[in-house]
């Protein structure tokens, strides 16, 4: 079974008072983070931690070579579920925002570097606009080992019709969906126009000199542990492609 | 930008396509019972089997489990029934990226065989008592990758997903899409979605619509609470659009009633990030349903500094 850590942010008042941004709270942020935390728990999974608002620090994130913490967090669970307001640099790394000043206000995935320790397989980060589709490569470097980064490529909205998203994901990947799936299927209702996008590593095979095989791809065969196969990890060296899935409207 | 000039953006979409009624239906649901959601539930695994060779329901697969019932079917497949609605989803258990689309398929050609499909499955039947569901929006999933000296990929379509709208007595029942239909590139039905709520065939009574202005500044108050200040900083505004119609809550809650209520989708465009807020009042000067602007709070947990980091 796997173990999951949850982090969300609804309120910005201190990231405003500090003129850092004018991002507004959000509204439904924990409906889709308890969703899927009880859906998850229910299942037999186990939460690692779940941190919310103030208590959600950058750092979780950042490589712990790079003056971070994230082995003892992210990078310490099989499934890190995000919620925050988002966006990427212009050489594509995510970028989130944060609302403490205990560490940096906005975290950049230049400095992430996830599954070295073995640990993480999968970010899901509900967030707009932190893995944009022309520079997408700019996520890379965050698949030290881990397996697929589910994102969105442009706006995801927060409101009352996408307050079931984060159950609809648990559901989804309890009930034996891939890890893609779960996740364009659980965050989209087909009203607004979610973005969803998977991005992960392959190896050269996988690649076939751009003629994909795609039912080669980790997006295309990860499970959550417990509910189907899990890929074996692809170390940076293995690593010959990099691909990426996304739902427009 | 001022409130007034975002008030104006948000009226302009309210009434574009067309002033709303003076009044408005307040529709009645009809609240199913175990045995109703049951047959329900049979008749919508029956459908997919007579009309698109989905798999059988083998008998006995049926799992009741928090709020919904998952049905096993042969082959990997399952369909879903939620108690509180009584929405329905069939998921094929096919891997995402299986069976793509031959490379080139038009968009006309997606279209049309998702309305194909639409009329196959007999979607029409779902709408309801004095309800019709119309094509809404196409959506498309793809995949593309990249090697490490940049050289990319084609870009190759897996899925076409086509979103339908319920309309009851003419007007939209906004939320998650009515029905949700999507097809594999081999036109395998992959997923398909059911969200109508049937209606009772009454009406609670017929309600006076408060004016698009009235709503939209209940839309604004919502969001000058959000951003913490009253006025909107200049230049934030990126889109703004307002819908009036029904309001459905989501497959997981119950509800008693469709009742008029003005729905708005607003696109924000802040120094470091954007935002997209989707925010709903009520249509109607006595409120029918709970619209909150926010949801449930976070658990308690202790606090970042009880805990002993390592």
């Amino acid at each position: 079974m796997a173990r999951f850590g949850v982090e969300a942010i609804r309120y910005f008042n201190h990231a405003r008072a500090a003129h850092v941004d004018t991002a507004g709270d959000l509204t439904y942020t924990f409906n889709r983070s308890n969703g899927l935390d009880a859906k998850l728990r229910s299942a037999g999974h186990t939460r690692a931690f779940y941190w919310a608002n103030t208590n959600v620090f950058e750092t979780d994130l950042r490589d712990s070579g790079q003056g971070g913490d994230d082995r003892h967090w992210a990078d310490d669970v099989d499934l890190f579920w995000i919620e925050t307001h988002g966006n990427h640099d212009a050489a594509g790394h995510a970028t989130l925002l944060y609302d403490t000043p205990a560490t940096e206000w906005v975290g950049n995935s230049s400095s992430w570097q996830l599954g070295e320790d073995w640990n993480n397989e999968w970010v899901m980060a509900y967030s707009c606009d932190t893995a944009a589709l022309p520079t997408i490569t700019g996520l890379w470097n965050i698949f030290a080992r881990m397996h697929i980064y589910c994102g969105a490529w442009d706006l995801m909205w927060d409101g009352i019709t996408t307050d079931e998203c984060g159950e609809d994901v648990g559901d989804n990947l309890t009930s034996g969906d891939t890890v893609s799936r779960a996740w364009h299927d659980g965050v989209s209702d087909w009203y607004v126009d979610n973005h969803p996008v998977t991005v992960c590593v392959g190896d050269a095979a996988t690649w076939n000199n751009g003629n994909i095989r795609w039912e080669r791809s980790t997006i295309n065969r990860d499970h959550l542990w417990g509910h189907g196969s899990v890929d074996p990890d692809l170390a940076p060296a293995q690593q010959a492609c990099l691909l990426w899935y996304w739902t427009e409207g | 930008m001022n409130i007034h000039t975002l008030a104006a953006s948000l009226l302009d979409a309210g009434t574009g396509a067309g002033k709303p009624p003076a009044q408005a239906d307040v529709v009645l649901l009809q609240q199913l019972s175990r045995e109703q959601l049951q047959a329900r539930a049979r008749r919508f695994v029956g459908l997919l089997r007579e009309q698109d060779g989905c798999p059988n329901d083998d008998g006995g697969s049926w799992k009741q489990t928090d709020g919904h019932t998952v049905i096993h079917l042969a082959g990997g497949a399952r369909a879903v029934l939620y108690h509180a609605s009584g929405a329905l989803r069939y998921v094929s258990g096919l891997a995402p990226a299986s069976t793509p689309f031959v490379r080139g398929t038009e968009q006309d050609a997606l279209l049309r065989q998702l309305q194909e499909r639409a009329l196959k499955l007999r979607l029409a039947d779902w709408a309801g008592t004095n309800g019709e569901l119309r094509f809404e929006h196409l959506f498309r999933t793809l995949g593309r990758g990249t090697d490490r000296a940049g050289k990319q990929s084609e870009a190759t379509l897996f899925r076409a997903i086509g979103a339908y709208r319920q309309y009851v007595g003419g007007i939209p029942v906004l939320g998650a899409a009515s029905a949700a239909v999507q097809l594999a590139g081999d036109g395998q039905l992959d997923t398909l979605a059911i969200l109508t709520r049937p209606g009772n065939g009454e009406v609670l009574e017929r309600a006076a619509v408060i004016a698009p202005e009235a709503g939209a500044r209940q839309i604004l108050a919502q969001l000058s609470s959000l951003l913490g200040q009253r006025e909107i900083p200049g230049n934030t505004l990126e889109s703004a659009t307002m819908q009036f119609g029904y309001l459905d809550l989501g497959k997981r809650k119950p509800q008693r009633v469709l009742a008029p209520a003005y729905v708005a989708k607003i696109v924000l465009r802040h120094k470091r990030v954007r935002q997209a807020y989707v925010l709903a009042a009520a249509a109607t000067e006595r409120p029918y349903l709970e619209i909150p602007v926010y949801g449930s709070e976070a658990p308690v947990t202790r606090g970042r500094t009880d805990v002993g980091r390592c």
